[in-house]
């Protein structure tokens, strides 16, 4: 509590060192590390400060509340779904719901470029980032595999692999041995065996609607706690819309709504930790006079290069019980057909997961591969038991005319709506036709029917990539704008390629190595 | 249902008011609910009119608390409008067709009009068919398959927590687990329902 003004504040009249926007997956992990280097911080979280036992319950329509909601635009040929599956809001952010899978980016995904002719390279490599993978797979804790076949990493990881698998993940272990397929228990942050106090998993299935025992790590049951212990101030229900910028390009502090009201907190440097769609837009919001395009823009890249990865759902028919609803989500996957494939038939690839299956989101992939209703739909629903599904994540290149721009319509709170403008080009498609093909293959061979095709995305990425030309990028290797040097962003909107890797733990890992950069930075008196 | 027992207070509080009965409407007029209700029973084909009227209730709530999706295509209209103006023009296409109101329709000629507004097939103003098509079957989907009564039906374990699940690979299953009668099974394939002439697994 803030004597002065009554407020729940600790810090809103003092100039911080740190305000850090956004609670997700880095936020929370830059925070805990500058407030343990004995820094001054703030972070701010738009949504609420959920609280495991009272708000997370198993049931997929109710947990829907753990999804960005306010208002936003879609467009574009294929314009993206950005349901609940891809934006968390509150503490916690989308780790509350993603479904824990973080293996690397694989040490190509850096150089894509140079190796296939294709996106753009990272302005640093895979080794730069290996030492910040490691730290985290052993902080948060990873279950994983003694031996992981693919990429820079081979194992083992810290905890022993999820052992036994459901049917709905053996399905894809059946199918790639029949074809001479590498596959694997996917590395999760889920746990295999107890760690300080939290329990391993009890395959209750429910890691997209907020695990309940806490066996999946979660920002919001990590690094939060851990922060606070370091001293950093947590303000969520405060939506951060202006970053304040004086006449020498350097940043000021924040300006944020709370409860309708406009506040001010001042810093001597800002980090956006917002995600693909609300990093791009703060930095558009705060345009003023001297920065008509918005902040961080010279280039004009800011929402520029916005990615999703091609998430298509392939289901097949069992003759035996699948009971899709047991085990998390994701337990096996194959990464065999990652990279460029010998042939030139495309650049890049995909990977496959076995994700089972809770009645909504079996429902959804129903309609939307078959438009079913009437007693169709209820023919289909009955045999809910008896599917398997696969899952790809498809790499999908940058491209300009793939946007996040500002609307003219308000969100709930007054702010003009994103709009995010997104098509897949034409080696996008290739992909993700090269992955649909290798998942039937992969259902058939292990002895199901294919039955269902649907489209879908996950993850968002890009929008202020980083590079090291000030002209065609947002930030640096470091994730410090190009033109403020008080000012960085650490999510995923600074990646340059999509990979075909969930996202979570390299948008992690880069966050703590800004994280160290801005310690080293404010000790050698440059911040 | 059988085991809410099992379940963890907050998850069984959050099913239990899901299978309250519907009070009065807040967003929908009554002839507008009536209207929806119709087209729920035909979109989900589902006889019993406690259920229908549930699922139909549940999405009042919804429209009235604008919990809303957080996201729509530029140029498709905000929920509420399609759900309202929809309904509207459901009506009005039945009224056009058959000088009768969609309520009176038989379920052949509501299927029909149902099915033409889903290919795109008539002509509306402000909203387009399919757009409200789609929305209303997503909505309806979502709505009626978190039913707990739809969970027995198609088998699905439900909440299963603190106990989680243990037996997990092919062919085991947790002890409290629903066994297949080996009759209904067959019954079932019989009547093209059940698992199609697909191999065995060999694992």
């Amino acid at each position: 509590m803030n004597h002065e003004t009554g407020l729940p504040w600790r810090n809103l009249n003092e100039e911080v060192d740190v305000v850090i926007v956004g609670a997700g997956a880095t936020g929370p992990v830059v925070a805990q590390e500058l407030g343990r280097a004995g820094l001054s911080v703030v972070l701010f979280e738009a949504g609420p400060y959920w609280e495991v036992s009272r708000d997370f319950v198993s049931d997929e329509l109710h947990m829907r509340k753990t999804a960005w909601r306010f208002h936003r635009l879609t467009a574009g040929s294929d314009a993206p779904e950005l349901g609940h599956n891809i934006s968390g809001s509150g503490v916690g952010g989308g780790t509350n719901h993603f479904t824990a899978v973080v293996p690397r980016f694989f040490p190509s995904d850096f150089r894509t470029k140079t190796i296939d002719g294709v996106g753009e390279d990272w302005p640093i490599t895979y080794e730069d980032l290996a030492p910040y993978y490691e730290q985290l797979e052993k902080e948060i804790p990873v279950s994983g595999p003694k031996h992981y076949p693919w990429g820079g990493f081979h194992g083992p990881y810290p905890y022993p692999a999820r052992e036994p698998v459901a049917a709905t993940h053996q399905v894809l272990r059946i199918g790639c041995e029949k074809l001479g397929i590498q596959s694997s228990v996917a590395p999760l942050a889920i746990l295999s065996a107890p760690f300080q106090g939290r329990p391993p998993c009890i395959n209750r299935g429910f890691c997209a609607q907020g695990c309940l025992p806490n066996s999946k790590f979660s920002t919001l049951i990590h690094h939060i706690p851990r922060a606070l212990d370091a001293g950093v101030e947590l303000r969520h229900g405060s939506m951060v819309h202006r970053i304040l910028v004086n006449k020498d390009d350097r940043v000021e502090g924040v300006a944020f709504l709370f409860q309708g009201k406009e506040y001010r907190q001042r810093a001597k440097a800002v980090v956006v930790c917002a995600s693909a769609i609300e990093t791009p837009r703060l930095l558009l919001l705060s345009a003023d006079g001297r920065h008509p395009q918005g902040l961080a823009n010279r280039s004009g890249m800011v929402g520029k290069c916005f990615m999703v990865h091609s998430g298509h759902e392939v289901v097949a028919r069992f003759s035996e019980e699948i009971l899709p609803y047991k085990g998390t989500p994701i337990l096996t996957t194959t990464q065999d057909f990652y990279e460029s494939p010998g042939d030139g038939s495309r650049a890049r690839g995909f990977s496959i997961h076995a994700h089972g299956s809770r009645p909504l989101a079996f429902m959804k992939i129903v309609t939307k591969a078959t438009g079913a209703w009437g007693r169709h739909l209820r023919e289909m629903a009955r045999d809910y038991n008896y599917f398997a599904r696969l899952t790809i994540v498809g790499e999908v290149l940058p491209q300009m005319n793939n946007t996040i721009t500002l609307s003219d319509e308000k969100d709930e709170v007054g702010l003009p709506s994103p709009v995010v403008t997104f098509s897949y080009g034409d080696n996008d498609r290739k992909v993700i036709e090269a992955a649909v093909a290798m998942c039937k293959q992969v259902l058939e061979a292990a002895g199901g029917r294919v039955e269902l095709i649907s489209p879908d995305t996950s993850h968002m990425l890009g929008g202020c990539r980083m590079g090291s030309n000030p002209t065609d990028s947002v930030v640096d290797g470091w994730g410090r704008c190009h033109d403020h040097k008080n000012l960085f962003l650490a999510d995923t909107s600074v990646f340059v390629t999509s990979g075909a890797s969930n996202p979570t733990l390299t948008a992690m890992a880069l966050a703590w190595r800004t994280a160290d950069y801005i310690v080293q930075e404010f000790r050698a008196g440059n911040l | 249902m059988k085991e809410q027992d099992r379940w963890d207070e907050n998850t069984y509080h959050v099913i239990q008011s899901r299978l309250k009965a519907p009070g009065m409407p807040t967003f929908f007029s009554p002839q507008e609910l009536a209207l929806l209700k119709a087209a729920l029973h035909r979109l989900l084909d589902e006889e019993d009119q406690a259920i229908i009227a549930r699922v139909a209730g549940q999405i009042d709530e919804h429209l009235t608390e604008k919990r809303g999706q957080g996201y729509r295509k530029v140029g498709v209209p905000k929920e509420e409008v399609l759900f309202r103006s929809g309904l509207a023009w459901l009506d009005a296409t039945a009224l056009q067709r058959y000088e009768q109101s969609f309520l009176q329709l038989t379920p052949q000629e509501k299927d029909e009009i149902l099915g033409q507004v889903q290919r795109g097939e008539i002509a509306w103003t402000e909203i387009g068919p399919k757009d409200f098509f789609n929305k209303l079957l997503n909505t309806a989907v979502d709505f009626f398959f978190s039913q707990p009564e739809i969970w027995s039906e198609i088998g699905y374990g439900g909440p299963a927590y603190p106990r989680g699940y243990y037996r997990i690979e092919y062919g085991l299953k947790d002890p409290w687990e629903a066994r297949l009668k080996p009759e209904l099974v067959e019954e079932r394939a019989k009547a093209g329902m059940g698992p199609g002439p697909v191999r065995r697994v060999d694992r």
